[in-house]
């Protein structure tokens, strides 16, 4: 049994004016221990992805639709809010991105990773509550003695720290991260994804990693998952992805960073912009923007197909190529 | 400079026909023009004078002769209000004008230069805002003599701190964005900056401000009058026939309901109309 | 002298209740005509600080900046006008550097109006329009407000902004930082078409490496205030020589899954440039310091040609690779 499914998930959301089609059909399937990174650009429907695993969609004006999201083969979708918020926190915890805003500015940092732990466990003393809060910093590497700090008196990497802190305060068994080194500079991103990179290993944490940096995806995740405009137009392991692109948006999304270790005189953008979510193309979401778009993308949005073992494109180049080859 | 203004025409007409829109804003707008009207043509719309005694009809409830009844000198109350109208509206949005003017542009001054300016201005307004309000109009008004014009002038002095906080601190705010540093780099100077960059984008909390500030006015006019230095009996006006009416509230409930809700609808509708109007110079609320 | 724009120790200090900030800190450095020089940094190391200094928005502290040989550290009135149309900026925000109540059309058209470079209204609807093929936005864009444009598109304002005044330097202070991957390309593209059709010079600030390594000619590294390394952009990845570059290069993610080299991980964070104490201001985070490093502060010194450094012991942390060179 996977340790979290996600299938044909859509999420909307529905103003008086335009629904946004947020998310789209996304389904996966992480083990524990395993990492996944969503990769995409602004308004991919990463985010909202994440919220919804957690529940936490605004609503209204968002809504999910359609699908279904099992943790431990129990439907997620179907509990109780009461149940759903035992389980935030203890079972799924989620790490924001802008580690400034995400903190009480009133609390001590101590005060805030203890409050998480008495939530969650009912009955433990506030001395215990604080003895393993103290366990928590020193674990993400900032001394015990500092607890009784407050937000501000902590640097952005410090800050982040106390952030991971927290959402790992109930050890978790899945651990949401949306683009927790997007406000941090890059020594200091290094830190902390160091960082993630032992703790996850010596709690076995499962993790899903968002962020547009697909250096940061190498740097830590097992598998891959492309999005664009609310579907996963590719997955498989970072070997997969990496090294063999299929899906024309990825091969695009590589193209266009400037890479350290080559050297381009031009970069390769991809074309046009990424589509309104409330006004999708009728067929192949990415079809306005393909070099290598036919006919039937225009009109069709192709099925994913597994290229090879454990790797997903929603391409019709693939489809064909697949034929062929086979 | 041509190019300029053919082009703030059409932002004119967009600005319009975002008005034109508000639904509740064009009410505002109608009731505060059906106001005006009624003031300037008071002689003609009511047969009485304002100040005719009628001793004989005192007290009377609305009818078809009295619409809205007569006060203690057997007044008719419509007429009195009506007239009160001239005198209570140009009160209520000159004197906010005053304290709005005045007010903005030392806020927006001492925002936009900050430091020892700032400091100077503000502790300035700091030391004439700790003075009671109503002592100070009084105290203006008693130096300056009483009259109307001295009132507007008094009454708008007292609100000029509460102005230049409002300004000032959206100025501030406005004033650290990178828009504003792109405009220096093009080379646009002070002036520039303040009434092209900077006022339009935090014009909104002013506009609220003033729209409620009308209905303070008018009652400060009020207490003006009561104690002399506003406006002379027997000419209306909407404060002092308020607190006129209030010693016969028990048995007389007109003498107070309608004055009372003249200012209320006045400053619903201006308040309406400064909502729409803020919406309206907002491109970002374009729909 | 082919040097478009050189600065000569130039300082900025900003007064604050803790003490003196010693955001840039005797910074020199030329830039040649048509080329781009990078400068990158964490932040707080005050690359954007020199850029607005340089540009005039902040008053220098100290130093000298020469502007096609002209002192233009103190400039008076007059010329203040004149170099506001040779030397423009482009900002990090495309969000919050363009005013919401202005359209595309009156934003670009502001700096043409403040200069009154066009006699009359339908020579500045050419100018406006001609800047926005320039960069690439569409006509019928005119009339729309920036809160309904996406980030890359806002980037294009501001850039056809900066152009309006036909200047021949520009200050890009993280141009393409908020954008996605995708429109960041395209925008680096653009900046690199108009450099070569317009002869631009760029200062080029950033602290994303790949970018500053892709669009320069040449790099200056800062740290808390001070370069403290400076060299030829292909120079600088191939021979990187300054402790602190070593670990800001090894820290980036790359996207190369062949490329595992080890991460220098630096401890700490970086200090604050308030008051700074004596010593080379990188010590306390520096895995080679010793005793040195905490009481004199390294200078800028040439180790190659062209290639400069400040770290005292920039020979024996090297030893290895002058070996290989």
């Amino acid at each position: 049994m996977k340790q979290l499914e996600v299938q044909g998930l859509h999420v909307h959301y529905i103003t008086d004016t335009a629904v946004v089609k947020a998310v789209n059909g996304v389904s996966f399937a992480l083990d524990k221990g395993e990492t996944l990174g969503l990769v995409g650009e602004t308004g991919a429907g990463k985010t909202t992805t994440a919220l919804s695993i957690l529940r936490l969609i605004p609503n209204p004006p968002g809504k999910i639709m359609e699908g279904e999201i099992f943790l431990d083969g129990s439907p997620l979708l179907k509990i109780k809010e009461s149940e759903m918020r035992k389980l935030r926190g203890n079972k799924i915890a989620m790490i924001f991105q802008d580690p400034m805003t995400s903190l009480n500015p009133v609390l001590t940092v101590g005060d805030q990773i203890a409050e998480v732990i008495k939530f969650h466990n009912k009955g433990i003393s506030l001395a215990d509550a604080h003895k393993r809060a103290a366990e928590m910093l020193e674990v993400v590497g900032i001394e015990a003695g500092r607890m009784g700090e407050y937000p501000h008196q902590f640097s952005g990497g410090m800050k982040q720290r106390v952030v991971i802190a927290i959402a790992l305060a109930c050890n978790p068994d899945i651990l949401i991260a949306d683009e927790p080194t997007t406000a941090l500079d890059v020594t200091i991103q290094a830190q902390v994804l160091s960082l993630m990179k032992k703790l996850k290993k010596e709690r076995e944490t499962t993790m899903i990693m968002i962020t547009h940096d697909l250096g940061v995806v190498a740097n830590i995740c097992d598998k891959v998952g492309i999005m664009y405009a609310g579907e996963i137009v590719e997955y498989g392991t970072l070997e997969q992805v990496y090294r063999n692109p299929l899906h024309p948006y990825t091969k695009g999304l590589f193209a266009s960073i400037p890479d350290l270790n080559k050297e381009v005189h031009r970069l390769t953008p991809i074309k046009g912009l990424m589509p309104d979510p409330s006004n999708l193309p009728a067929g192949c979401a990415f079809c306005p923007r393909c070099p290598v778009a036919e006919k039937q993308c225009e009109t069709q949005n192709p099925e994913k197909t597994e290229a090879e073992e454990g790797h997903f494109v929603a391409c019709f180049c693939c489809q064909t190529k697949g034929k062929s080859h086979g | 400079m041509e190019t300029a203004t053919a082009k703030r025409n059409s932002q004119a007409k967009e600005t319009m026909r975002r008005f034109l829109k508000n639904k509740a804003a064009v009410v505002g707008l109608i009731i505060i023009i059906l106001l005006t009207l009624g003031a300037v043509f008071a002689n003609v719309i009511t047969p009485y004078a304002f100040d005719k005694q009628d001793l004989v009809h005192r007290f009377e409830l609305p009818s078809a002769s009295h619409l809205l009844g007569t006060d203690e000198f057997g007044r008719d109350m419509l007429t009195r209000i009506l007239y009160g109208a001239r005198i209570s509206l140009f009160v209520g949005i000159l004197s906010v004008s005053v304290g709005c003017l005045v007010g903005g542009a030392l806020g927006a001054l001492a925002a936009y230069y900050g430091g020892k300016i700032d400091n100077y201005i503000m502790r300035f307004l700091d030391i004439w805002h700790s003075i009671p309000s109503l002592l100070l109009a009084i105290s203006l008004a008693s130096a300056m003599g009483p009259g109307i014009g001295n009132a507007i002038i008094a009454i708008g002095l007292t609100t000029i701190p509460s102005y230049a906080r409002v300004v000032r601190a959206s100025v501030m705010t406005v004033k650290n964005t990178e828009y504003i540093e792109a405009a220096r780099c093009l080379g646009a100077n002070a002036p520039r900056i303040i009434l092209r960059h900077i006022i339009p984008n935090a014009l909104a909390p002013i506009i609220v401000q003033a729209s409620l500030g009308v209905a303070g006015a008018i009652i400060t006019t009020a207490s003006l009058s009561f104690i002399g230095l506003g406006v002379q009996p027997p000419t209306p006006e909407w404060g002092s026939m308020l607190s006129k009416g209030r010693q016969y509230i028990r048995n007389y409930w007109h003498l107070v309901t309608f004055p009372g809700m003249f200012i209320m609808i006045t400053v619903i509708s201006l308040n309406l109309l400064g909502d729409g109007l803020r919406d309206a110079l907002d491109p970002r609320l374009k729909r | 002298m082919d040097e478009i724009l050189s600065v000569k120790d130039l300082k900025k200090y900003f007064k604050t209740p803790k003490g003196l900030l010693h955001a840039v800190d005797n910074v020199s450095f030329s830039i040649k005509r048509g080329e781009t020089l990078g400068v990158v940094g964490e932040s707080g190391c005050g690359k954007s600080t020199l850029g607005r200094t340089i540009i005039g928005l902040l008053e220098s502290s100290g130093g000298q900046i020469f502007f096609d040989e002209k002192d233009i550290t103190r400039p008076s009135g007059k010329d203040v006008m004149v170099l506001r149309k040779q030397m423009q900026m482009i900002f990090q925000d495309p969000f919050s550097s363009l005013n919401p109540r202005m359209s595309v059309h009156d934003a670009i058209a502001e700096g043409m109006l403040i200069h009154k470079i066009c006699s009359s209204k339908e020579e500045l609807e050419k100018k406006v329009e001609e800047l926005m093929d320039t960069v690439g936005l569409a006509r019928r864009l005119a009339n729309s407000y920036p809160h309904e444009l996406d980030g890359g598109r806002r980037q294009r304002i501001g850039i056809a902004r900066a152009l309006s005044l036909n200047p021949s330097f520009i200050v890009c202070d993280e141009p393409v930082s908020a954008l996605d991957v995708s429109i960041q390309a395209q925008i680096l593209n653009l900046m690199q078409d108009l450099q070569e059709e317009r002869k631009l010079t760029y200062l080029f600030i950033t602290h994303n490496l790949s970018v500053v390594k892709h669009i320069s000619n040449e790099i200056m590294v800062m740290y808390l205030g001070q370069v403290v390394e400076k060299c030829g952009s292909k120079e600088l990845f191939a021979h990187t020589l300054h402790p602190y570059t070593k670990a800001l290069l090894s820290a980036i993610p790359t996207v190369d899954l062949d490329d595992r080299r080890e991460q220098i991980l630096l401890k700490g964070e970086i200090s604050s440039p308030i008051n700074p104490k004596p010593g080379c201001r990188f010590a306390s985070r520096c895995p080679y310091a010793k005793e040195t490093c905490t009481k004199e502060n390294p200078k800028l010194k040439e180790i190659w040609p062209g290639h400069f450094v400040a770290c005292h012991y920039v020979e024996e942390i090297n030893n290895g690779q002058e070996g290989e060179k």
